[in-house]
């Protein structure tokens, strides 16, 4: 029977449109989002000039890119190990930690900030905020970041830690290697493309992280400005175009990063010679 | 040297009933059973991959049943052969050697003499996806034994093999018995391949093990 030409076929030529359609609708209404910006931004470059050369804004630029850096870091740190602590042992409470750590992506973004503003400011623990000075100030920033990320970089590594690590784990301990070892050597190298995945994850959460942040660290010009937050003041103050250009300045910054985190996550192995026999 | 006495364990569905063996100081034992019956099970038990439930196993005349995987030094080749994925076949075979901190030149010597016995020398650089089913066994193989252990455990050695290759594996048993002679436990159900050089055969019988 002529495949082309059966039923089938006319089924798996409307199942194959259902697809494309989705993916034209959906990249175009994404190119449309970048160029609502362009637009916008191009209908006033004088100003978009002047507020991109605003000391506030470069030192929001600079903030954003430092405190999103140093969440990321602790983010995959905290992230990894909690991922690898939960995947490997069984212990009571494990599965409740496990929810809990979902808690974060579920939770609305302004529910984060005030909750962290609550806990540093309005319980016992607000010896804590007066010594090390965090809620208002630059640190809020970066706890705000990384409560998300971490919450992601967990997500990601559970899964691979889940998918293939035990195994091989276990038979590397029955060659004499230490959890370390195993951990250090044979479970991270192995989870490579996981964890360039969480850092992308992570970095791009952290560099857009706008509610928790606004509620946590407040809006102060030059202190704890943000570029989400100066996409927010922008638009307070009526400069549609200026917000236009700082959204601009972050979509360049993330095809920057998502093209690294593209090619470092090529596989070195995949373009060897050599095949099984 | 190994010691089985009423070693039962049970995971989900699947329960291993209480189980006995006894393998002397440089002996080599076949298991043997029918699929399901819990060979692989008995050989993880071993190697402490799966812990037990009731029962003791001694190893070297030691209570064993709470000794960490990492402390047996039973060298172990799984089913599965579980290599490791992000390194080449040299360091495949080489970390035992590694982590238990063997001398650069030791460990290259050591590799390349398994390499030797094995055929592997062409395919050293290679990572473990690139090698097929047989190769990659007889790269696990060589990782299984290359820190000389005193017990080595082989589950089901010959699987995915020719009969060339089988006869290799063979070859290399034979050798070992004759020159460091470790206590040899083979989980297979080819016994055929073994039968020449194997002491005693245990069967797992199917009535004893109930499987979903």
């Amino acid at each position: 029977m002529n495949r082309s030409n059966g039923p089938s076929a006319n089924s798996d030529r409307r199942f194959d449109a259902v697809l494309i359609v989705a993916a034209v609708v959906f990249s175009t209404v994404l190119l449309a989002l970048i160029g609502a910006n362009v637009w916008v931004a191009g209908l006033d470059r004088i100003g978009v000039w002047e507020t991109l050369k605003q000391t506030e804004i470069q030192q929001a630029l600079w903030l954003s890119i430092g405190t999103s850096v140093y969440s990321t870091v602790i983010s995959l740190w905290v992230g990894t190990a909690i991922a690898h602590l939960i995947s490997q042992r069984q212990f009571w409470g494990c599965r409740f930690i496990d929810l809990l750590m979902d808690l974060p992506v579920f939770l609305p973004p302004l529910v984060i900030g005030i909750s962290l503003l609550i806990l540093f400011r309005q319980t016992p623990l607000v010896w804590f905020d007066e010594w090390f000075h965090i809620a208002f100030a630059v640190p809020a920033i970066i706890v705000a970041q990384t409560i998300v990320g971490t919450a992601f970089v967990y997500r990601t590594m559970k899964a691979t830690f889940d998918q293939h690590a035990g195994r091989i784990e276990g038979i590397a301990e029955t060659l004499g290697a230490s959890r370390w070892q195993v951990f250090s050597r044979i479970t991270l190298p192995a989870s490579k493309q996981a964890i360039v995945a969480s850092i992308a994850i992570a970095w791009a959460r952290a560099f857009g992280e706008f509610g928790p942040v606004l509620v946590f660290a407040g809006s102060f010009r030059g202190r704890t400005e943000v570029l989400p937050v100066s996409i927010y003041l922008e638009l307070n103050s009526g400069n549609v175009a200026g917000a236009a250009a700082i959204s601009l300045l972050m979509i360049l910054i993330a095809a920057i990063v998502l093209l690294l985190v593209r090619f470092t996550s090529r596989d070195r192995f995949t373009s060897r010679a050599g095949s099984p026999r | 040297m190994i010691e089985l006495i009423d070693v039962g364990l049970q995971r989900g569905s699947f329960r291993l009933p209480a189980t006995s063996l006894k393998i002397d100081a440089r002996q080599c034992c076949v298991i043997t059973g029918a699929a399901g019956t819990g060979k692989t099970t008995i050989a993880e038990a071993l190697c402490g991959l799966q812990s037990i439930d009731t029962g003791t196993l001694l190893l070297r005349d030691q209570v064993a049943n709470n000794i960490p995987v990492a402390q047996r030094g039973i060298g172990y080749l799984p089913q599965d052969v579980a290599l490791f994925p992000n390194m080449s076949v040299s360091a495949n075979i080489g970390f035992g050697l590694s982590v238990n901190r063997w001398p650069k030149e030791k460990k290259r010597a050591r590799i390349s003499e398994l390499a030797d016995q094995l055929q592997l020398n062409e395919l050293l650089q290679r990572v473990p996806r690139q090698l097929s089913g047989g190769q990659q066994k007889r790269v696990a193989m060589a990782r299984a034994i290359a820190i000389f252990p005193d017990i080595i455990c082989l589950d089901e050695p010959f699987v995915s093999l020719d009969d060339d290759s089988k006869t290799l594996i063979t070859d290399l048993l034979s050798d070992l018995r004759s020159k460091s002679a470790p206590t040899i436990l083979v989980v297979t159900h080819q016994p055929q391949w073994i039968t020449e050089i194997s002491d005693f055969e245990y069967r797992v019988q199917s009535r004893s093990a109930n499987t979903a």
